[in-house]
């Protein structure tokens, strides 16, 4: 399956996606289902090319957004099968359209090579566990401003979704820290030293520390420190995280990096 | 979020460092102190990190090396080991408090902020009038800078008494997490100064025991290598347009337009041709004006014989196209408005030296090395780097990285506990939702 048939099926998940997400919002109890199978149909096509390229499709920003939008509709469905917040599924299969659209408008040059260094069995795992972890720490971000928006409108915060995003960002985190562990190890392996404060490599611990910032301040007294100033933290890790992801190739910092691509 | 708390919310989980909850504002400076005590104590010692950057300059970190490295490790240690007797000694709560280690993990954040913006350069040892603004304060060689390597030590020392003063059974996570960095981040940092990198090329056939640097300095290391064979695995190269009178490429919104020669896939398009591949040979040698044959040989190209037809005019342009090497030119293929269809230059799938590598303790080891699959020779390993990518296939020689470092155990386990607490906050993280 190559990428021709993404034209075909991207729109068909999206479809899947947005009336799931619209169903959502409305309480409906199809919802979840349209989702899954707008996630199935992201799976398939990721499982197809995979097979196509005869590499894992995971080297092209391209083929990272793929997989961002499965991680991200699959965490919205586990996440609602425990806390049945609506507005989360709506959330993750909105953003996992976005991503799609992204993919359909800009269309990147797409390689069957992979250079030396990526032939690796951190390959797979490293950039899974990173896709996973910013699916889930999007979907903390998402929790931490509706929090705030309560906080806003009842001057008051709800403990549940506190708990929410303290479980989310802890296995969020984990993830993140899985990956880059990998990530040094692979580098290790590739390049001889485990850490280069390579742009991509600066900005991931700049992530890092905003959601370690969030995890340790939900260790203090609550009068110790503004809630709001808590909850302020996953969205500005969301930012970051983006940043690392996307945003790296365009800085000045960046213009030696081995994770331009 | 704690297992010892498991039913508590964190934010009303106690801590060491609790303020008294009083309603009105409390004033700074009174004990224990909290966030605002913290962040002000970190940016004034920042700022002393600048003050200091800016009329001494960099730290000469030279004198770090094996074994007052090691003295400092001791001391890191021997110290926070120290805490435990005295943590309910208020400068040591204060030392494993959250709103300190919280403190220094934004400040670190941001400074690692800068640096993601600033391009870092190598430490500069060049007089300061040279120096720009930020240079001059370190912003541009953050990491052997004063303010960075202080925020490195506060973190260490924070960080080991936290660990030693909190040790109990039922905080796995928190001990893997913590301890796993603390050894990391002991052995990234302390460890710098005695990691050795070196880059040597051995030429085919040839044995190589010196090292170069980049200023043109050659050292002798304690260990030869010899080349027996160099081979590289090429993919496919890809088809692009040339304008015949500049010599470049055409390009469509400032990309470089290209087709990947596959013969699994062998229709396509590129700018207004169909091109369709016809025949593909990845190891040939020409064999008249226009033909190649597959051949088995030292220098051998890439040739593809190739259809393409005009979209707009119809013009049909056959032929065969290859590659360039050595002792060929590269061959493309004539197209209409002045333009050739040519191959680019394949990029390598693997290339792998076959050496034989000597000692001084008279260990001889035979291996194949390519990237990530280094040899490990005693207290070195041995990297695949490079090779003369001008001559591609039949380069003649192939680059190697030999890289020591003494702390790399201390780190590995550092990164294996950090694993196994990364682990325990997603799996924790899992439990608790249940
Ligand atoms: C990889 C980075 C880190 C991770 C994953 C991490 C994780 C955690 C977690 C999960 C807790 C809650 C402990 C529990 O309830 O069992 C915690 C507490 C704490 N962390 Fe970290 N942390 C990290 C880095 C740091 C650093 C760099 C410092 C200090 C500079 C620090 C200082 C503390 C302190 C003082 C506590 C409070 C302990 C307590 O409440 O008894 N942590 N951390």
């Amino acid at each position: 399956m190559s990428w021709i048939f993404h034209d075909y099926l991207a729109p068909l998940a999206m479809l899947f996606w947005l009336t799931g997400a619209v169903l959502a919002l409305k309480s409906r109890r199809r919802a979840p289902y349209l989702v899954l199978a707008g996630t199935v149909v992201t799976l398939i096509f990721i499982l197809g090319l995979w097979v196509r390229l005869e590499r894992p499709p995971m080297r092209t920003m391209g083929e990272t957004r793929l997989w961002y939008s499965f991680f991200l509709s699959a965490a919205g469905l586990l996440a609602f099968k425990r806390w049945k917040y609506s507005w989360l599924l709506a959330f993750t299969s909105i953003l996992a359209s976005v991503f799609s659209v992204i993919n359909l408008v800009k269309p990147e040059l797409h390689s069957r090579s992979l250079m030396p260094a990526l032939q690796s069995n951190y390959f797979i795992p490293h950039v899974t566990l990173y896709m996973l972890a910013y699916a889930v720490l999007a979907a903390s971000a998402v929790g931490a401003v509706i929090q705030l928006m309560n906080l806003a409108k009842t001057g008051r915060t709800d403990k549940e979704l506190f708990k929410f995003i303290d479980d989310v960002v802890s296995a969020g985190l984990g993830f993140l820290m899985l990956g880059l562990i990998l990530g040094a190890a692979w580098a290790k392996q590739a390049w001889g030293h485990y850490w280069s404060w390579d742009p991509k490599e600066t900005w991931a611990l700049i992530t890092l520390a905003a959601f370690l910032t969030y995890l340790h301040l939900r260790r203090s007294p609550a009068k110790a420190v503004n809630p709001r100033l808590v909850l302020l933290t996953p969205p500005i890790g969301l930012i970051l995280l983006m940043i690392t992801w996307l945003g790296v190739s365009y800085l000045p910092a960046a213009m030696s990096s081995v994770h331009i691509y | 979020m704690s297992p010892a708390a498991p039913s508590q919310g964190a934010l009303e989980a106690p801590c060491l460092s609790d303020p008294k909850p009083t309603a009105e504002r409390r004033r700074l400076w009174t004990s224990p102190w909290g966030f605002q005590e913290s962040f002000v104590l970190v940016f004034s010692a920042l700022g002393g990190g600048f003050f200091a950057e800016w009329f001494v300059g960099p730290p000469d970190l030279s004198h770090l090396s094996w074994p007052y490295n090691l003295y400092i490790a001791l001391f890191l240690i021997g110290s926070s080991c120290l805490c435990l007797p005295l943590k309910k000694f208020r400068p040591v709560k204060y030392l494993t408090s959250v709103p300190l280690s919280t403190a220094l993990i934004v400040v670190m954040g941001l400074l690692t902020l800068a640096m993601g913006f600033i391009p870092q350069v190598q430490v500069p040892y060049q007089p300061p009038e040279n120096l720009t603004l930020l240079g001059r304060l370190g912003f541009d060689h953050l990491t052997s800078s004063w303010p960075f390597i202080g925020l490195y030590l506060a973190i260490l020392i924070s960080l080991g008494a936290t660990v030693i003063v909190r040790l109990s059974r039922r905080r796995a996570v928190f001990f893997a997490n913590h301890l796993g960095l603390w050894l990391l981040l002991l052995a990234a940092g302390l460890g710098a100064s005695d990691r050795i990198r070196e880059i040597m090329l051995v030429p085919e056939g040839g044995l190589e025991w010196r090292a170069r640097r980049n200023d043109g300095q050659i050292v002798e290391m304690p260990l030869a290598i010899r080349l027996d064979d160099f081979d590289i695995d090429e993919y496919p190269a890809k088809l692009a347009v040339i304008d015949h009178e500049t010599g470049m490429a055409l390009t469509q919104d400032e990309r470089l337009l290209s087709w990947q020669l596959d013969p699994m896939e062998p229709r396509g398009r590129l700018l207004d041709y169909d091109v369709e591949l016809l025949e593909f040979l990845p190891d040939a040698v020409p064999a008249g004006p226009d033909i190649f044959v597959k051949a088995i040989a030292r220098a051998t190209v890439q040739a593809a014989r190739v259809k393409a037809s005009n979209r707009g005019t119809g013009d049909v342009f056959e032929g065969w196209l290859s590659t360039g090497e050595s002792f060929f030119p590269p061959r493309p293929l004539t197209l209409d408005g002045n333009r050739l269809l040519a191959m680019t230059r394949p990029e390598p799938r693997r290339f792998v030296s076959k050496v034989k590598v000597f000692t001084r303790e008279g260990e001889e080891i035979e291996s194949r090395i390519e990237v990530n699959s280094p040899l490990k020779a005693g207290s070195w390993l041995i990297y695949q780097r490079n090779y003369d990518t001008e001559a591609g296939r039949s380069s003649t020689w192939s680059g190697f990285e030999l890289i020591s470092d003494p702390w790399l155990p201390l780190a590995e386990a550092g990164l294996l506990l950090w694993a196994a607490g990364s682990a325990g906050l997603v799996i924790r993280a899992r439990k608790d939702g249940a």
